[in-house]
């Protein structure tokens, strides 16, 4: 387990902005392969889901909406009974501790923890448009386990930047911007890794150019029980 | 002075984000707008042979824009009575702003300002002006517009610009804790946190949309202006 700090500098102006977070990683020893087929034989199931909310936009990340990831919210792959969902669930709690006590520094823990999680399916040629996951008062943390990836960087970015995301990324392939700097962090997806993040970064993958699914799960968590989708991490 | 204030309400989580800024807003009379524009009009085909240090500062307005050329001359050193009248009414507003926002007095200050000159179909994408530690004030002042609007958003929100747009030209949102869309109206000054991102609806009339554009940097060596 490992944390990357993105921190000002101390301000020079009194309207300079205060930015202090981190972005977790945590390499577990989840059966990937197991969990891929189950997660596929899942897909038909999830995609049949019809709702009005669902839509192109697919919650900002432009996968669109006849896709797993514009259903997020209709379901919830915590609440499936599997033997590496279950272990998964076991390890976001475990990381979860870490993440908490190391970067507030601080002991105590939430007494309740609640998640909602859903899976993206990216074909070739695919990325998921950069986008965050909310930011008012409620926010807490956000996640991402990747179960199948060939190549692929999720790209975590300053919430002031501003820079357009092709410019990020034509700078990133161009060597000109350091994967790691206060501009943003650009992490490898290796199958079994999983990230922890404040839900207000903002965050976008590089393209899928491989002719195999890209499959990652993605999940909320929450202090309460924000709407019917969330289950507790505790029970 | 009008201010528009943003701020975030009470925390409930360690990892929610937080938020306080103003942008203001003030009416300036004694700009003859319409001689200003002819002024700046005269000085477009100087600006626009400058051919080095070119790049749009990711407005979008291409390089072919007086704006791609903001880091290669500064209007606040030309001799015009109306660019005059600006400088010193930004020293008033500046002065202001920073009392009722930090509460003290506030350091002397330097000014480096640009033009805006749009086309009809144009628009100034979402971008801000920096956000690193010596990161201060930016303002613009809108010499001639026809019914177009800036968005000054919360840093926070990242919805993609094109749903922004979709929000205030559409459901009519125009300032809520994700932004402030403000209509364009000339001699109308605005200061705001170089960090705040901003952009602008399109503009869709023949004549051209001017704005001066400016970045303060505060001096606290020196007591000139």
């Amino acid at each position: 387990m490992k944390l990357i700090e993105f921190k000002n500098k101390p301000p020079i102006s009194p309207f300079a902005p205060y930015w202090f977070f981190h972005v977790g990683e945590y390499d577990t020893d989840i059966n990937c392969s197991e969990l891929k087929d189950y997660l596929l034989s899942k897909l038909d199931e999830v995609l049949s889901i019809q709702d009005e909310s669902i839509n192109d936009h697919a919650y900002g990340t432009k996968l669109g909406k006849n896709t797993t990831t514009a259903r997020a919210g209709l379901y919830n792959i915590f609440s499936w009974d599997h033997p590496e969902i279950n272990k998964l669930k076991g390890e976001i709690i475990k990381f979860h501790s870490y993440y908490y006590k190391e970067s507030l520094n601080r002991q105590d823990l939430p007494t309740e923890l609640w998640i909602n999680g859903w899976m993206n399916f990216m074909s070739k040629g695919e990325s998921i448009k950069k986008h965050a996951h909310g930011y008012l008062e409620w926010t807490y943390l956000s996640g991402h386990f990747t179960v199948e990836s060939d190549d692929t960087q999720t790209v975590y970015v300053n919430p002031y930047e501003y820079l357009p995301e092709s410019t990020l990324t034509n700078d990133l392939k161009s060597g000109k911007l350091d994967p790691y700097s206060f501009i943003l962090y650009a992490a490898d997806n290796n199958v079994g890794r999983m990230a922890l993040f404040p839900s207000y970064i903002p965050h976008f993958t590089t393209e899928h150019s491989s002719d195999d699914y890209r499959i990652t799960l993605a999940f909320d968590m929450s202090l309460y029980q924000k709407d019917q989708s969330y289950i507790s991490l505790y029970k | 002075m009008k201010y528009i204030p943003f701020s975030n309400e009470q925390s409930l989580s360690a990892f929610a984000p937080l938020w306080r800024f103003c942008i203001a807003e003030k009416f300036i009379s004694g700009i003859d707008c319409n001689r200003l524009k002819t002024y700046l009009l005269s000085k477009k085909p100087e600006i626009l042979a400058i051919k080095e240090n070119v790049g749009d500062g990711g407005t979008g307005l291409g390089n072919d824009s007086t704006t791609a050329r903001f880091r290669s001359y500064n209007i606040m050193d030309w001799d015009q009575s109306d660019i005059n009248t600006l400088e010193e009414e930004i020293i008033i507003m500046h002065d202001r702003y920073y009392r009722d926002m930090i509460n003290t007095t506030p350091p002397k200050i330097e000014c480096n300002g640009w033009m805006n000159i749009m086309k009809k179909g144009e628009r100034v994408r979402r971008h801000n002006h920096g956000y690193l530690s010596n990161s201060y004030i930016s303002g613009n002042f809108t010499v001639c517009c026809d019914n177009t609007k800036t968005v000054y958003t919360n840093p926070y929100e990242h919805w993609d610009e094109d749903e922004l747009i979709i929000r205030v030209d559409e459901w009519g949102v125009d300032y809520d804790y994700s932004l402030y869309a403000s209509k364009n109206t000339e001699g109308q000054l605005t200061l705001f946190p170089s960090y705040v991102p901003h952009f602008t609806t399109q503009h869709i009339s023949d004549t051209d949309r001017i704005t001066l554009a400016f970045e303060i940097r505060p001096n606290y060596e020196t007591n000139r202006v």
